[in-house]
């Protein structure tokens, strides 16, 4: 009755993942926005403006 | 000169209210490292266990800290990802001490998602705070 090493390690880099996703989801979701609120880029401002 | 948003002196009902949820997430944070330290179907899962135990307890101190100095909640807001990582694995090892120890009962069940709810708890808040409040 003994759960192996392997099990346990899995167990810590799930506990990991969930902090990794906790920490860079509301990066991402802040930058997904600010794309979002960006003025459009087109042909004509991308010459003028590179 | 402008301070940081999270360098301004909170407000009284502010600090008032992370006073009560701090007695509250001491209490938590210790009887998760109390369940990984004394649980008998995780006598199985050294030594991950202990692990956990020791990052649970660092919370429960936190939380202690926090509701002496409920004004300061930058000091602790690095303990919101570490109880959401420390209540996910917890419930992970659980669930193969369970399959180890003869399989799934709803006692089993019911214990193993009470100790995967400081975890949702925390991770809500946490990305709450970050996603919605921007800090």
């Amino acid at each position: 009755m003994n759960v192996p090493i392997q099990a346990q390690v899995l167990a810590g880099l799930l506990g990991l993942t969930t902090i990794a996703i906790g920490v860079y989801l509301p990066r991402w979701l802040a930058r997904r926005s600010q794309r979002r609120t960006d003025p459009p880029r087109n042909a004509d401002t991308a010459r003028e403006n590179p | 000169m402008n301070k940081p948003i999270n360098r301004l002196p909170l407000p009284l009902p502010l600090r008032r209210l992370y006073r009560i949820t701090s007695v509250v997430w001491t209490v938590y944070a210790a009887a998760l490292a109390l369940v990984t330290h004394g649980s008998v179907l995780l006598q199985a899962a050294d030594p991950g266990r202990h692990v956990l135990t020791v990052l649970a307890g660092l919370a429960a101190v936190a939380m202690a800290v926090r509701t002496v100095y409920p004004g300061r909640p930058e000091w602790t807001r690095w303990t919101l990802p570490m109880m959401s990582g420390t209540s996910v694995a917890a419930f992970t090892l659980l669930l193969f001490a369970v399959d180890s120890a003869g399989g799934f009962t709803a006692g089993r069940i019911g214990f193993s998602l009470l100790v995967l709810t400081p975890g949702g708890i925390a991770y809500i808040h946490y990305l709450g705070e970050k996603a919605v409040v921007g800090r």
